[in-house]
């Protein structure tokens, strides 16, 4: 083989002469790659002819050359196996001895050379996700310039890429084909568009394709376009966008469906000076009796300024709001000393409750007292309070957050925020309301009381407990049993329904007897029922005793309607047939009576408003260019949690907690004197509303002065302390915070009350940043009593993360021992409590008789015979002071790689281990404690998932997870106290580009199958697509089928669909 | 014999150097007219029109145009009453350029050549650039006016033989007699080349970042995030994308 540096020349046939030739397309790199050719119209002797073979390997730039063997009319060449890699070119000359000179491709063989490519090279190629550099130089316009519409003139040059397929190369302005108008040559594109664009910003994009199908990146740039009548004054708007959208879901899960609309937008428009953000959502869960779920919100935000109208989320900090939502106003001002916050509006809003569903109800206030005679009282008639329930007061928020920044090195900041609720948000009467009566109004329309003696659940024959229609009093054997009233002789016009029901009044165990003697109990002689047969009057069985109640609902606007109705059916009940009144059983208070209708302004049955001021200070001091920094502070609150409580005064107060009426006037609280001030406290009731509802009632006693643990053990403050370090790689940071078990801000309701917490933590990072360690320690107390033992949770964490570099696996690795105690020993053996201490040492003693004798204790016939006395105790029960010791282990591992194999992957694996223990010996326990239930447990999570890129229009996700979890501890008297349960999980979805009207779909299915304390299969199948409907307006469907198998038995077809359409603009 | 003669006479060999277009043309307002080397006539030059080496460019009294060389963006702006001639040749993947100019005003904004210089001939001198921003004002057999934006121009008087070095903000007189000097521009002619450009609307304002259009330069895009703590301490996370 000669290797020839350059020749470049190409010939051009006038005659018929040519090169006939045959490419083979097909190359198998493990074959020879044979090549034929013969010279057409050749008249002469071939053996004259010089046929040469130029080759190369795609990619190279110097061409082996080869003489060509003629055998049989044709000039034969094989290239061997071994050179070839993926693709090939060649190009064949022929020369006779005159000269002439014969050349295949004809034109431009050396640049234009036979390609011929492997099929695993093309398979590779066009599949791959990389992307070739290009190199090129775009002409006009330049990126990012402007110019007149008329003189528009695109062209880039690619003057140093030789591989170009240039029928691949595609030109696009603005997303929109212009491939067809441009004038596309072998080092340059030429593209004049044929129509205007209209004036504004532009982007082209060219892409290129290289001879064997490899992609280079697209090339883009942007330009804008003048129009001749453009302002010559800045433009106003900056820019402008905004999105518009609409989505409904459609779910229905184990017979349950929900429908869920929402209609959402939000508009961005930029003056330079001011930026205004605007957004909204209204969904149909919209309920007015419900806090609200619409959303509304404007910003206006300039250098120095950002007002929020509507909804926002403000946080100052744990101890007041932290980003709950209010509406109302939100103004903050900064600049580089003061940050200022504040804000006014709500955090609730009022809601007045259903009418049909307890909006009112009514209370009976005072019973009507009867005469002697039996007829009502006039002075003395009963009172009935209408009263409020399933209401919401309009929560009313001011807040001010003032930070004042000295400079880099120190920060003081003083926040304040007040919560009311408003009374006169929620209504006192809400038409229409229907409305019980209560018990007290319609008790004498009941039945008698009656012993379900052979347990049918309703009334037979002598199983009602007495006539005397006194609940303690009814007695077994009387006569006349009273059922209840059928109504018939009331007018029922007013009612909007009556139902009569048998209710569950207790247990009774007495046989029925006759109480000849009026005792209560039975006697000898006296004739009893014998129900279970013994001969004797027993009380060793235990009976049901029901009632027959009425329940009547009226509308509220009726009631006195009602009462009315009710007086004359009294009457009515009373008359006999000559028109005589007899009252005489009212005087037991079996009559209605009547009742005066009060409608209650406060103290209604449902939540109490409350009144809340929370205060605040916050200093941090930065030492060291950053690198310690001290953060410390307090915050002190005040909760009224009902403002309807009588107001704190000087009388209240002395009242309040004393145990003797002379406590009641000594003019102290908890052993200090009352301060004069307290009577005019209601002086500042704008800003706090005391009462007796308040928490804490006095926030400080300083009457022994202030010591350091009395500041910490202040019931309504939290205090915090907290060191932040950069030394020698390491991020140190330790701390200490603590909050009172009467601390307690509306703001952020969520804020975890009576604990104390100390932390350490420490990271350091190595191998320049790649390696990152983490410990952590954190110690909470359930309480912050300094004397009394609480219970405590001691977290160590240690976490390592690996992350070696782009495109390298990243690794985490976690693990935690958790130890928990609640601070109560458990008790193996029994608490004894002595019941009858002879000896007063609180003690079970067991004492002689003759000893006891000398204590004043009598020994029993029993005992005497004994010879000894044990005193009487009982065993304490422990049901309400369960212990609890626990040491959790865990563990988790986290590994994210991608891998090229073909096709491009992204691996995860992910593992997590949580072993709780119970640290109580639990067999030892059992035995004076059935019914302990431990707390132990056990999970294991398992997961790997495989997300696979095959090109830019197909992309795969496959998973497969099991998981485990187990807790409680089965016992022989509670077997199911342990309950377990394992998942395992497939899952494999898909996304595609379609390149059509479906746009793009990810089909996919998961399969779980439960098993464990709940068996179940379940398959589902997801399906949706995304497409642009029109420029700007995207629709979004997905669907998801499930079938869902439980315990062999129960089917559920459950689905969900969700629709979206979006514009942007 | 006879045989042998067709042959001869068929077969046409092309040479090496192939007549390959060296540039297009980006913008023609007014009267400019353009003629190829076999053409006799002069016809009107267009935005898009391809040069080849030997084209012959002439503006009229209102006249501009504005072509740009295929290998690297190298910009010629022929301002209004003149005439030149575009001559080059592809060589290794990059085009020696070389511009006659006649007569009239070009402004030259050439990009660093990786092959040979730029090379500007005119009645009375030579002038040799690298990568440099300057204009012409050539007055025929009058002499020559150079003006330096940016980078540096040799140039020569052919009749002297002189050399000197035009830089930034400095003019450079070469006339007929040998002479050739240089001194400092006046805020006249600023004014008054900033003047022609703007006429032709090709001021700055209009002109985007060039540094973009190109694969060859440090095409870098930066993404700039600024940080700010609690304590109000910034820090600027810059992340560079080619």
């Amino acid at each position: 083989m000669k290797k020839i540096i350059y020749i470049a020349f190409a010939s051009s046939i006038l005659f018929s002469q040519s090169i006939i030739h045959s490419p083979d397309y097909t190359l198998n790199s493990e074959k020879n790659y044979n090549i034929e050719a013969s010279l057409i119209g050749f008249i002469g002797n071939y053996s004259s002819l010089n046929a040469t073979l130029f080759y190369r390997s795609y990619g190279q730039s110097t061409y082996f050359n080869d003489k060509m063997i003629f055998i049989n009319g044709k000039f034969r060449y094989s290239i061997s196996s071994s050179f070839i890699k993926d693709a090939i070119e060649y190009y064949i000359i022929i020369e006779t001895n005159e000269g002439a000179v014969f050349a295949y491709p004809e034109n431009s063989p050396v640049e234009n050379p036979v390609l011929v490519k492997s099929e695993g090279y093309n398979s590779s190629s066009i599949n791959s996700s990389a992307n070739l550099i290009p190199k090129y130089e775009i002409l006009s316009p330049e990126p990012d310039s402007y110019m007149q519409a008329d003189e528009l003139f695109i062209s880039i040059s690619y003057f140093e890429m030789d591989d170009i397929d240039l029928e691949q190369t595609k030109v696009f302005i603005d997303n929109t084909d212009y491939t067809k108008l441009a004038n596309i040559k072998s080092s340059h594109i030429i593209l004049v568009p044929d129509e205007n664009l209209y004036p504004g910003e532009h982007e082209v994009q060219v892409m290129f394709t290289n001879k064997v199908g490899l992609k280079y990146s697209p090339i883009t740039w942007k330009f804008s376009l003048l129009s001749k009548d453009i302002p010559s004054r800045e433009s106003f708007i900056i820019s402008q966008r905004g999105n518009l959208e609409g989505n409904y879901n459609n779910t229905a899960t184990d017979d349950m469906n929900l429908q869920v609309g929402q209609l959402k937008g939000d508009y961005n428009i930029d003056f330079d000076w001011l930026k205004y953000k605007g957004n909204f959502l209204l969904s149909s869960l919209e309920d007015e009796n419900e806090q609200t779920r619409n959303r509304f919100s404007s910003s206006f935000k300039t250098k120095y300024f950002n007002i929020m109208l509507g909804d926002s989320y403000p946080s100052f900090s744990d101890y007041t709001i932290n980003g709950n939502r209010m509406r109302g106003v939100n103004i903050n001002f900064k600049n580089k000393v003061f940050d200022i916050n504040f804000l006014s509006g709500s955090l609730v809003r009022d809601t007045q409750g259903l009418p049909s569903f307890g909006a009112m109800l009514l209370l009976e206030n005072k019973s009507p007292v009867f005469q002697a005679s039996g007829f009502l009282d006039t002075d003395n008639i009963g009172v009935i309070d209408v009263s409020r329930d399933n209401y919401s007061f309009n929560q009313s928020l001011v807040g001010l957050n003032l930070a004042y920044i000295k400079s880099e090195k120190f920060k003081f900041k003083f926040e304040i925020l007040k919560v009311k609720d408003k009374v006169q948000s929620v209504d006192q009467i809400i038409d229409n309301s229907i409305i019980s009566l209560p018990e007290s109004m319609v008790r004498h329309l009941y039945s008698d009381i009656f012993v379900d003696y052979n347990l049918n659940g309703s009334y037979d024959l002598n199983e009602y407990i007495g006539n005397l229609n006194q609940s303690e009093h009814d007695v077994v054997g009387s006569v006349l049993w009273n059922n209840a009233d059928d109504l018939s002789n009331i007018n029922k016009d007013h009612f909007v329904s009556f139902s009569i029901d048998t209710v569950n009044m207790g247990s009774f165990s007495e046989e029925p007897f006759d109480d000849l003697n009026s005792d209560g109990t039975w006697q000898e002689g006296e004739w009893f029922n014998d129900i279970d047969g013994d001969g004797e009057w027993s009380t060793d069985i235990t009976y049901s005793t029901y009632q027959m109640k009425w329940d009547i609902k009226i509308y509220y606007e009726d009631l006195k309607l009602v009462i009315d109705d009710f007086i004359n059916n009294e009457e009515i009940f009373h008359t006999d047939e000559d028109g005589t009144i007899d009252m005489s059983d009212c005087t037991y208070n079996d009559c209605f009576g009547d009742y005066d209708v009060k409608i209650l302004d406060g103290q209604w049955e449902g939540v109490k408003p409350q009144d809340n001021i929370v205060l605040g200070t916050d200093f941090t001091h930065l030492f060291d260019n950053g690198s310690f920094k001290l953060n410390y502070g307090f915050s002190f609150s005040m909760l009224n949690q009902n403002i309807w409580s009588p107001t704190l005064t000087f009388e209240n107060l002395d009242q309040l907690g004393a145990e003797t009426a002379e406590d009641s006037t000594d003019g102290q609280f908890n052993g200090a004197d009352i301060p004069e001030v307290v009577n005019n406290l209601d002086n500042f009731e704008n800003i706090f509303q005391t009462g007796t509802s308040q928490i804490p009632i006095i926030p400080i006693d300083i009457t022994d002065g202030i010591e350091f643990k009395d500041f910490l053990t202040l019931p309504s403050l939290a205090v915090y302390f907290d060191v932040s370090q950069k030394y020698f790689g390491h991020r140190i940071n330790w701390g200490f915070k603590q909050i009172g078990p009467e601390f307690n801000s509306l703001g952020n309701p969520f804020l975890q009350t009576d604990i104390r917490e100390q932390y350490f933590s420490d990271r350091a990072y190595y191998l320049d940043n790649k390696l990152n360690i983490r410990f952590k320690w954190k110690r909470t107390e359930d309480g912050i009593s300094l004397v009394e033992d609480n219970g405590q949770t001691d977290k160590y964490d240690f976490n390592f993360g690996f992350y070696p570099g782009a495109n390298l696996p990243t690794y985490n690795l976690s693990v935690g021992i958790y130890n928990r105690t609640n601070g109560i020993d458990p008790l193996y053996d029994p608490v004894l409590v002595v019941t009858d201490d002879v000896l007063e040492n609180f003690q079970v003693d067991t004492l002689d008789c003759d000893v006891a004798a000398a204590l004043d204790y009598i020994c029993s016939e029993e005992e005497l015979n004994d010879g000894y006395m044990i005193e009487d105790y009982e065993i304490l029960s422990t049901q309400l002071y369960q212990p609890e010791r626990t040491r959790t282990g865990q563990f988790s591992l986290s590994i994210n790689s991608t891998v090229d194999y073909i096709y491009k992957h992204r691996i995860n694996l992910n593992i997590f281990y949580s072993n709780k223990k119970d640290l109580v010996d639990i067999d030892k326990y059992l035995v004076l404690n059935n019914n302990y239930y431990s707390p132990r447990s056990m999970t294991q999570s398992y997961y790997l998932g495989l997300f696979t890129t095959f090109t830019d229009r197909l992309q795969t996700s496959l998973s497969i997870n099991y998981n485990y979890y187990d807790y409680g501890y089965a016992t022989e008297y509670n077997e199911d106290y342990f309950q377990s349960q394992n998942i395992i999980g497939l899952n494999f979805s898909t996304i595609y580009e379609t390149y059509s009207l479906f746009g793009k779909i990810d089909p996919g299915f998961n399969l779980s199958i439960g098993r464990g304390s709940t068996d179940f299969t379940q398959f589902s199948l997801k399906a949706g697509s995304s497409f642009e409907i029109a420029e700007s307006l995207f629709f979004n469907i997905n669907m998801n089928y499930k079938l869902k198998f439980i315990d062999k038995g129960t089917l559920y077809n459950n689905y969900s669909l969700l629709m979206d359409l979006k514009y942007k603009f | 014999m006879k045989r042998t003669f067709l042959y001869i006479l068929c077969i046409s060999l092309s040479f090496v150097f192939s007549n390959s277009s060296l540039a297009v043309v980006s913008k023609a307002k007014g009267n400019v007219k353009h003629k190829t080397k076999t053409q006799k006539d002069l016809s009107t030059a267009k935005i898009g029109m391809e040069l080849y080496n030997n084209d012959y460019i002439q503006t009229g009294q209102n006249g501009f145009a504005k072509y740009v060389y295929l290998d690297d963006g190298t910009q010629i702006k022929i301002h209004n009453n003149s005439e030149v001639y575009i001559r080059g040749e592809v060589e290794r993947r990059s085009i020696i350029k070389q511009l006659k100019v006649d007569e009239g005003t070009v402004k030259f904004d050439v990009k660093k050549q990786s092959v040979d210089e730029f090379t500007v001939i005119t009645p009375t001198s030579v002038a040799s650039v690298k990568g440099t921003s300057f204009w012409i004002d050539c007055n025929g057999n009058n002499g020559d006016k150079f003006f330096g934006e940016s980078g540096s121009v040799v140039i020569r008087n052919r009749e002297s033989g002189e050399k000197r070095q035009l830089t930034k903000n400095k003019v450079a007189n070469s006339l007929p007699d040998g002479s050739l000097k240089v001194r400092e521009i006046t805020p006249k002619e600023l004014e008054m080349l900033e003047k022609r450009e703007s006429d032709v609307g090709e001021s700055d304002n209009n002109q985007g970042d060039s540094q973009l259009g190109s694969s060859n330069q440090d095409s870098q895009n930066e993404i700039i995030i600024e940080l700010e703590d609690a304590s109000g301490n910034t820090k600027t996370i810059t992340i560079k994308v080619q």
